[in-house]
């Protein structure tokens, strides 16, 4: 009836496990009993369960990754304590819950907060971006959030029903398979993933289509703004490489749910094919982490040093070279599996030559920042904590590039701070960035600065503290994923690295009370005009937050920096003579009501509850059947309405007082003479 | 300058769109998806590829696959992507009962392919060459499986279709559905071509 | 003894027939002087040798003969086989003309695919040829067969295809290139070094 679903799932067997899945029901249950008690369940179907939106998508994407943020950083301290510990000792955490905690640390940082994040960022945004009304295709971009939201769901259920992977993020056979992993946990983690997976491959096809076929007339694609780009490039990349995950998560879950034997010990099995696959995908995917990251420098620099950006073509080709060389590296992830001296120099030259791009558009945001009068704004200090501290992980890697010196580091704590280097500073300062600095266009004020700057500080010498003492371990040898060990000289460097930890946890518990303050703050914080920052690019021109629509008439591009461009010729706010309907897409259940039941779908194939598994199967068909069949999708935004939000919106414009920030129209703010940039 | 002169000014450009056309974007959103789909399966190819020699001590492509069965799939696939040709050139006339009939054999030339290969694959497993007997079969399956789930899933298609035709006739979106629909099924015959080329025919040699 | 070479052009089949007379009639010969030679041989034995190599000589000199023969009928056989094919392209176009121009495609892709399917599955059924030379046919075959597919049935051409399906799938395929290239190298390559 209930498959292999016994009581025994229950986590009593551990004072730890419990107090994890208490924490996760008892949080799903405050955050319903808070819904009810404020009455706001009719508002939060209506408005934003059932919205096709991308702003109202977007932003739901971002709060995901926040809550995951906290999950997976509960991981974090939980590893940092029993490691800074845990010499000639067992410490508090025995070795499988150890080992469940670093796979659902990697797992959800990557699959469920930074994807989300970042897909999160890129929906808000690049459709006002290009002066488009809405992604190409909505419902499925409801779709992919809920598939998305499926995903974390399973893997926070594994909290409180049964266990996680105990075999990493990467989950390598034979080790996952059923003979080494019988359990739940290497099931929970495949379902998990490749649910989320199919919502970001439907995602990256979104983009494709809206950026090549909704951009505003006149906006050609070298007029593009640079955050765009690089949701393009990441777009390409979902799409082309998720699917390799999909082949070779599906490959492990026939293994082990029908007795294959695509990666087993015997039987014909080739588990070197595995890592092969894996990482076909994982590498582009490291790329995807990045490159909106990127994007959002390069948007803060330009608005936050009051220039065009330099070397914009330059940025656009190393964006472009860095997508498509992300697909020629992948094996610099198992340079020591064996292959031989050719295979492995190919792809280690492969590896530095990737490098030199990224170069390229760090030198393009420090000559955009020459001359310029930089404003500090929060975003602007994570972008600068980033410039630093990423160049020293990008040397690291080009270090991990050479094979010998990597079989030295391979599996080390070398590796680990070299990818966390990458993926917190890089990745993470980006959409912290991203998030400060689009924040106001979403809610309508801006947030809290004080709070932001102090948040900044604690991230950036708390990741110093946490994960320099790393590469030092490294080079002394010690391997990643130790639950315990008897070499005395690592503790000191463990312990440093504990406190780092600590002083990060300070640094999200100060974003969190910025988010409080500027919450209770905000209305001596509104963004009236829409444009807090003078900024330069089209998402600007919309109120904060936008219309539904975001733009009553489309606009008229002629320039990079549109927006700019359209200020400085005075033509930025003028009202048409007449507003016409416009058609809008409906909300729709649909989208919702899919995730749910992929989630069961997930959950059912994990227990090996096969009628549960059929029918939501089935269900599934069953609506997007419906879906296709339902001719009622779109409604009309009357012109009167339309006329009546935009009547609002330039009353509140034209209340704005908007100061200029000090210094823009000095002679010393301004960009270099044409024949230098 | 007026802002349109300035837009002409600028070079008018070939890729600027005008005004979005719903269908154009579904249809090129649909070319990405099967785009993304053609490397799951030259991803599967390239698995069943390396796994071609893993039998295990197990039964060999050599015993296992029937030519004459190959070939029988073959040319219902073949002769399918040619109905679904005329089918919609039916619809491009606006002819719907010819376009019906025409998809009518379509499913049923797509309904004995699938029939073959579920006999196939029984028999396979019947002789104890299943997917869980060695590398090499679970490459095979899931390969050849993969494929024939795609098929599935087109005939159910079109069946969709075929009802949307008679309740609706032949809208717009009704006919770009359909139209997709048979970037679908062709691609699915391009798919096959592999597999004969790759599993069948190497396999017997 | 065998067809003049300025017979006008009458067809492959009259020509097939004039190559079997002249190798019947060469056969003949060949025949007769191999027995007269050999009867001759038991005959006389010094004034054999002579003889024999007089008729080796004469064999070789006959045979040479039927050969230029044959030559001269392939030749035939291929100005007939040009010909032919230069009236059926015309009875063929004039057909096709005939036919809906929405129709052509699919008809021309449908026999171009059958035809590419054929000669992979006879060589795999009736085995004429070694593994390598089948193999490589096959695959050559294929990649043919796929492109009829694209631009027969799926319409794909270098100018009524938007610009951005024709890059997708270029990107694709250099993708496919890189993936499963790649994977290649790498599997067959620790294949190697495990068997080492």
């Amino acid at each position: 009836m209930l498959g292999r679903l016994t009581i025994d799932a229950l986590p009593f067997y551990s004072a730890i496990a419990f107090g994890g899945a208490l924490v996760t029901v008892g949080g799903a249950l405050a955050v319903a009993a808070g819904i009810t008690w404020f009455g706001l369940w009719r508002y939060l179907w209506n408005e934003w369960l059932t919205s096709v939106d991308h702003k109202r998508i977007g932003i739901m994407y971002v709060t995901l990754a926040m809550i995951m943020l906290m999950r997976g950083f509960v991981d974090a301290m939980m590893m940092r304590t029993q490691q800074a510990i845990a010499l000639n000792s067992d410490g508090y955490l025995p070795p499988e819950h150890f080992d469940q905690i670093f796979s659902s640390h990697g797992t959800i940082m990557i699959f469920f907060m930074a994807m989300p994040f970042l897909t999160g960022l890129i929906n808000i945004v690049v459709p006002q971006q290009i002066g488009a009304r809405d992604v190409a295709f909505p419902f499925m971009n409801a779709v992919s959030l809920w598939l998305t939201t499926a995903g974390a769901g399973l893997v926070m259920v594994s909290l409180v029903i049964g266990k996680f992977s105990t075999a990493g993020w990467t989950g390598y056979p034979p080790f996952s398979g059923s003979e080494y992993s019988p359990g739940v946990g290497v099931d929970y983690w495949l379902w998990a993933i490749l649910i989320g997976g199919i919502g970001s491959t439907l995602t990256g096809i979104n983009f494709i289509v809206t950026i090549f076929k909704q951009r505003a007339p006149g906006m050609t694609f070298m007029r593009m703004p640079l955050f765009t780009w690089t949701a393009l490039c990441t777009s390409v990349l979902m799409t082309f490489a998720f699917p390799a995950l999909t082949v070779v998560c599906a490959m492990l879950v026939l293994d082990r749910t029908l007795g294959m034997h695509f990666f087993t010990n015997g039987g014909g099995g080739n588990m070197m094919n595995y890592p092969n696959l894996f990482w076909l995908w994982g590498h582009p995917e490291v790329y995807i982490l990045i490159l909106p990251a990127f994007g959002v420098y390069s948007e803060v620099v330009a608005t936050f040093c009051g220039k065009r950006l330099f070397g914009y073509t330059s940025l656009v080709i190393a964006t472009a070279s860095i997508a498509i060389l992300s697909f020629t590296v992948w094996l610099h992830h198992f340079f020591t599996m064996g292959a031989s001296a050719n295979v492995n120099a190919f792809f280690g030259l492969a590896t530095m030559i990737i490098a030199v791009p990224t170069g390229v558009k760090v030198f393009d945001w420090l000559l955009t920042m020459f001359r310029g009068r930089i404003i500090f704004h929060t975003s602007m200090l994570w972008t600068l904590g980033f410039i630093v501290t990423f160049v020293i992980g990008g040397m690291t890697g080009v270090l991990l590039a050479l094979p010998p010196a990597d079989y030295l580091m391979h599996n080390t704590t070398f590796l680990v701070a070299h990818f966390h280097n990458m993926l917190i500073p890089g990745a993470l300062f980006g959409y912290f960035a991203g998030y400060m600095y689009w924040f106001p266009k979403a809610f309508g004020f801006t947030l809290n600065e004080r709070w932001g700057v102090r948040a900044f500080w604690f991230w950036l010498i708390g990741f110093y503290l946490a994960f320099m003492p790393l590469y030092a371990l490294g080079f002394m040898g010690m391997p990643r994923r130790l639950e315990h060990y008897n070499i005395a000289a690592w503790q000191p460097y463990l312990v440093v690295a504990a406190l780092g930890a600590l002083m990060i946890l300070v640094g999200i518990g100060f974003l969190v009370v910025q988010f409080i303050v500027s919450v209770q703050e905000r209305q001596q914080a509104l963004d009236l005009s829409g444009d807090p920052w003078n900024g330069r690019t089209l998402e600007w021109l919309t109120s904060s937050p936008p219309a539904p629509y975001n733009f009553a008439v489309l606009p008229e591009v002629r320039d990079i920096d549109a927006f700019h461009d359209m200020k400085a010729g005075g033509v930025a706010y003028r009202r048409p003579e007449r507003y016409h309907d416009i058609t809008m897409p409906r909300n729709t259940s649909a989208g919702l009501m899919l995730g749910v039941l992929a989630g069961l779908l997930g959950f059912a194939m994990i227990w090996y509850i096969w009628w549960m598994a059929i029918a939501s199967g089935l269900c599934m068909w069953a609506v997007v059947i419906a879906r296709v069949y339902d001719d009622d999708a779109e409604y009309v935004l009357p012109a009167s309405e339309i006329e009546e939000i935009e009547t609002q919106r330039y009353q509140a414009l034209a209340s704005s007082a908007r100061t200029q920030t000090a210094g823009e129209a000095t002679f010393s703010n301004q960009p270099l003479p044409e024949s230098l940039t | 300058m007026t802002a349109d002169a300035l837009v002409a000014a600028a070079g008018g450009n070939g890729d600027e769109p005008a005004t979005p056309d719903v269908y154009e974007q579904r249809a090129f959103g649909f070319w990405l998806y099967l785009m993304s789909d053609a490397i799951i399966f030259s991803l599967l190819f390239a698995t069943y590829a390396v796994m071609a020699r893993n039998n295990a001590g197990g039964p060999t492509g050599n015993t296992l696959f029937s030519l004459p069965n190959a070939f029988a799939e073959t040319m219902l696939l073949l002769f399918s992507s040619i109905t679904f040709g005329l089918a919609t050139l039916a619809m491009k006339s606006g002819e719907k009962e010819r376009m019906l009939s025409w998809l009518l054999v379509t499913f049923l030339l797509g309904l004995g392919f699938v029939g073959l290969e579920i006999r196939e694959f029984h028999g396979m497993v019947r002789a104890g060459a299943g997917p869980d007997r060695s590398g090499f079969l679970s490459a095979f399956f899931t390969l050849v499986g993969t494929h024939g789930l795609h098929v599935t899933f087109g005939l159910i298609w079109i069946l969709i279709m075929t009802s949307q035709v008679v309740i609706k006739g032949l809208t717009v979106p009704v006919t770009s559905r359909f139209l997709r629909l048979g970037l679908f099924w062709h691609f699915l015959d391009i798919v096959w071509i592999g597999i004969f080329s790759v599993v069948y025919l190497p396999g017997i040699l | 003894m065998g067809p003049s070479p300025e017979d006008t052009d009458r067809g492959p089949r009259s020509h097939l027939t004039d190559i079997g007379r002249s190798l019947r009639s060469h056969l003949a010969d060949t025949g007769r002087a191999l027995a007269s030679h050999l009867g001759r041989i038991g005959r006389e034995l010094p004034g054999q040798l002579r003889h024999i190599g007089r008729g080796l000589l004469s064999l070789l000199t006959h045979i040479g003969r039927g050969l230029t023969h044959i030559g001269r009928g392939l030749t035939h056989v291929g100005r007939g086989l040009r010909s032919s094919l230069v009236g059926a392209n015309r009875s063929l176009r004039s057909y096709l003309a005939g036919i809906d121009r929405d129709l052509r495609p699919y008809l021309i892709g449908f026999a171009l695919a059958l035809i590419l399917t054929a000669i992979p599955f006879a060589l795999v059924a009736f085995k004429p040829l070694p593994k390598a030379p089948t193999l490589i046919i096959i695959g050559v075959a294929a990649a043919i067969q796929v492109l009829v597919h694209l631009r027969y049935f799926l319409h794909l051409d270098l100018t009524s295809t938007p610009r951005e399906n024709l890059v997708a799938i270029v990107f694709t395929a250099i993708l496919i290139f890189l993936m499963v290239g790649g994977s290649f190298w790498i599997m067959f390559d620790l294949h190697s070094r495990m068997a080492m």
